[in-house]
């Protein structure tokens, strides 16, 4: 009788156990999926995923947030985690995540040889999937080309209460000091910052269109922004905006124009490790690439893509040969660098 | 054991009060991580400007939406002047704009050929290019315009509270309005106007999205500095644990300075206030000066979003808007009734025996100053612990796979919101309960009533006001919330809130509006429903 009781009580924990176990789980009706945790918007890959869905049948699912979001997210989830693939803007966070052993190497020869070296990692950890690049709008009325002669000439007395560049918290200005740092050396870099927030025409404010916008409001002359703005503002209700503007790509006998990479890497514990290494390929083919660069604006990173009038429009540019696994290892340098001059 | 009887409902509210307290307490943790010289680096070089920056903010912003708070609270509340029925309730709906879309939009407008510097130039015939939004002063004005209903609700709920007999008796002894105003009703306001204020204060401090839109160097902007891009947990801990050491610091001040003073109302009368009237010019002004928040916090940024909504309605994918409006509405009604219950819980121990359960539910309520993205951390870091140590045992009795249950699951991102806005709900809570007299609870008591029955037939009914304000303010900051979701949320779960963000900071404000208006859309619904339960 106790025991027919305690059986009926155990029957009715059970069915509360699947119900409760059913709430929490993330099962669903597809027969194959990839988890991916990315750092890149979800309007920036929404057509590249819908391609691969469509494509494989593989189910993609997604959470985005900022990469150091995310990065704290998979440490503390630990070997459980169940994303399979991470993918960054910049490349900076790829070498973060690749220092705490979140990746696992992929063997690929499409990857390997689609990809060019200094975009991705040379144990084989993460891959750069496209490419923006940091260049300068300048007034044509009041610069002449002539006066733009790279970057580290920026830091020239010549530009004093002229520069434009937003705050140094900002993930592509480390970037590019970090950069700068692999060229020139710390010392020497710093000496180079320090004469650029001399040279600033205000306290760095706003994103990178904010620059541009104030180049035509007059408060300063060259502003330092992402390609990929530019394309989006051109695309816009400020094309006018251009009308008096010039587009420079940065370059002098060291160093060429500053590129930066959004990525992906493979999880080390990725329940669906083998999905997630086709997903990553995929973002590399010629479909794939040709929606990076005619959907979003930006450089593909494999060379053999044809690229859209409107970038071609920006101008020709010759890209810095450095590794861009130089930009994380030198992170926390430039951003301490960026606060001891203060770079606000 | 019979004094634990005794005394159950206090230590019920303990029990409650630590579930929230545990992430809290998983800061101080992060203590006890091998640091590196990233805390010296801090202070030699930007600690200070976080520190002063902090302070600027957190002062002005606090004394700007008492003052606003207050006289706009008092003007509907004692005057009778033009269009009075619809500014009452017009005052609130600022609270429905997130403080970051705020500052979207007035960067925009103040920007090079953005509208009000057009309509500015056009009226005065000034030229003028842009005015530079980007600053301290913008941030100011953000928080002061959209925080200040907090302090406004509160205020006007005290002041209709007020017996109008101490008016009364006031004015036969001779005292002008103005002498009432700041001798009986502002004294006698104090919790409340305190209690907004600390709102206010705890959620500048916290702000993240403001001060990183505007570029604003603050001390929550060091913490994630520290933590995020130099990748110090030590400095990070170090520097919430002074941010939470400041809160706890200006809140015991308050209780200090309040001593044993109390502020039930005993007198029997329950005639509210009678209203005065104002002559032409008087009530002119008054709709003016009552006005001003309304456009500044709620027009013109509405008037922008829907314009440039109509600008981008192309680029929208409607059945994705309906799933992100959807699981945006039920998120932050879940997480409201969550949040009410524990604070209506929480505050009745607390009632029983404050001796025992006060000092938790005071550290509970600190969860509200820290930054969304810390809390978030601090609520993963016991879950995971937990799903680990029960995925162990499945595994190794049951012989089953079961993953990581609680963590990436709805329940931590609710865990998430109450440790964050407990203190909103409590606030509100606390605010309706300190009136019901104390002689109530005895008189029941005598007459056999047990302490549930109690809190459901009279602290219930009576406090419903406070209870239905803290549930639509929780609510309401949900809906807002970013950093938390963003960290904690699981697969498919995506927000308003998290798309406009997205869309915002790929410099795309156009597309980001239409998410930003369905969050305005969605928090109205309440407010109005709010602004009405407040006039009775």
């Amino acid at each position: 009788m106790i025991l027919n009781r305690i059986g009926t009580i155990m029957n009715k924990m059970n069915i509360v156990m699947i119900c409760i176990l059913s709430l929490f789980s993330t099962v669903n009706c597809w027969s194959e999926e990839v988890n991916l945790y990315s750092a890149r918007k979800e309007h920036l890959i929404k057509p590249l995923i819908a391609l691969f869905e469509k494509e494989t049948g593989i189910k993609v699912n997604i959470v985005t947030a900022k990469a150091s979001q995310l990065h704290q997210r998979i440490l503390r989830e630990g070997k459980k985690s169940p994303a399979d693939v991470m993918l960054t803007s910049d490349a900076g966070n790829l070498w973060k995540a690749s220092k705490e052993y979140f990746f696992q190497p992929i063997n690929s020869d499409i990857l390997n040889t689609r990809i060019e070296a200094k975009y991705r990692d040379k144990n084989n950890l993460w891959f750069g999937l496209s490419l923006r690049a940091r260049i300068i709008v300048y007034s044509l009325d009041r610069v002449k080309e002539n006066e733009l002669r790279g970057y580290k000439f920026l830091s020239n007395p010549i530009f004093n209460n002229r520069i434009l560049i937003r705050s140094s918290s900002n993930i592509y200005n480390q970037s590019l000091i970090a950069h700068m740092i692999s060229k020139y050396g710390e010392a020497n870099t710093e000496l180079w910052a320090e004469g650029l927030v001399n040279n600033l025409a205000r306290d760095p404010a706003g994103g990178d269109r904010d620059q541009i916008k104030a180049i035509a409001a007059r408060i300063g002359d060259i502003a330092i922004v992402n390609s990929y703005y530019i394309v989006n503002m051109l695309n816009s209700d400020n094309k006018g905006l251009f009308d008096s503007l010039g587009i420079y790509f940065p370059k002098d006998e060291e160093m060429g124009t500053h590129f930066n990479i959004s990525g992906a890497g493979l999880l080390q514990n990725a329940p669906n490790a083998n999905n997630g290494k086709k997903l990553i390929e995929f973002l590399v083919s010629d479909k794939a690439q040709k929606i990076y660069a005619h959907t979003n604006f930006e450089y593909p990173v494999v060379n053999t893509i044809e690229v859209p009038l409107e970038l071609k429009k920006l101008g020709s540019y010759e890209a810095d040969s450095t590794n861009v696994y130089e930009y994380g290892l030198l992170s926390y340098k430039a951003i301490r660098l960026a606060d001891r001059v203060g770079w606000k | 054991m019979t004094s634990f009887i005794k005394n159950s409902w206090a230590y019920f509210s303990v029990i409650l009060s630590l579930i929230v307290i545990i992430p809290i307490l998983t800061i101080f943790l992060f203590l006890f991580n091998t640091g590196d010289d990233t805390w010296l680096h801090l202070k030699n070089t930007v600690l200070t400007t976080y520190i002063l920056n902090s302070l600027i903010l957190l002062i002005f912003s606090a004394l700007g939406t008492l003052i606003l708070g207050v006289i706009t609270a008092w003007l509907v509340t004692m005057y009778i002047f033009p269009m009075k029925k619809y500014i009452e309730w017009l005052l609130v709906l600022p609270l429905a704009i997130p403080s970051y879309a705020l500052a979207y939009v007035y960067s925009d407008l103040l920007s090079y050929g953005g509208y009000l510097i057009l309509i500015f130039s056009y009226i005065t015939n000034y030229e003028i290019n842009s005015i530079n939004f980007y600053s301290i002063y913008g941030a100011i004005f953000v928080f002061i315009f959209s925080l200040y209903p907090y302090v406004y609700l509160l205020a006007r709920q005290a002041f209709i509270a007020q017996s109008g007999t101490y008016i009364e008796v006031a004015k036969v002894s001779g005292l002008n309005l103005l002498s009432i105003f700041y001798k009986i009703a502002i004294p006698l306001a104090r919790p409340a106007l305190v209690g907004g204020v600390i709102l206010v204060v705890m959620e500048t401090l916290a702000d993240y999205g403001v001060a990183d839109y505007l570029g604003i160097e603050t001390f929550t902007k060091g913490i994630y500095k520290a933590w995020f891009n130099l990748g110090d947990i030590v400095s990070a801990g170090k520097l919430s644990i002074i941010l939470l050491i400041t809160i706890s610091i200006i809140i015991s001040l308050e209780k200090v300075l309040r001593g044993k003073a109390e502020f039930t109302n005993n007198t029997r009368s329950s005639r509210g206030y009678k209203y005065f009237s104002l002559n032409r010019y008087l009530g002119f002004s008054a709709l003016i000066i009552c006005c001003i928040p309304v456009c500044i916090g709620f027009f013109i940024p509405i008037t922008t979003l829907i314009i440039w909504s109509i600008k981008s309605i192309n680029n929208i994918d409607l059945y994705n808007f309906i799933q992100l409006f959807i699981s945006s509405f039920s998120l932050a009604l879940l997480a409201a009734f969550i949040c009410i219950l524990f604070a209506i819980l929480i505050i009745y121990g607390v009632r029983t025996n404050s001796k025992i359960a006060a000092p938790f539910a005071r550290i509970a309520s600190l969860g509200y100053s820290i930054p969304g993205a810390v809390a978030a951390v601090a609520v993963l870091i016991p879950l995971a612990w937990i799903d680990n140590i029960i995925s162990n045992f499945a595994l190794q009795y049951f012989n089953i796979s079961i993953g990581l249950l609680l963590t990436g699951s709805w329940f931590a991102l609710l865990f998430a919101y109450l440790v964050r806005f407990l203190a909103l709900s409590m606030h509100s809570v606390e605010n309706s309960f300190i009136k019901i007299p104390i002689s109530f609870d005895y008189a029941a008591k005598v007459l056999g009533k047990s302490n549930s029955s109690i809190l459901s037939n009279i602290h219930a009914r009576i406090g419903l006001g406070g209870i239905s304000l803290g549930l639509l303010i929780v609510f309401v900051d949900v809906l807002k919330e970013l950093p938390a979701t963003m960290i904690l949320r699981p697969f498919g779960l995506s927000t308003l809130a998290i798309k406009a963000h997205e869309f915002a900071i790929d410099e795309r404000l156009g597309d980001a509006a239409i998410p930003l208006l369905a969050i305005v859309v969605v928090c109205l619904l309440p407010l109005f429903i709010l602004a009405r339960g407040i006039r009775h």
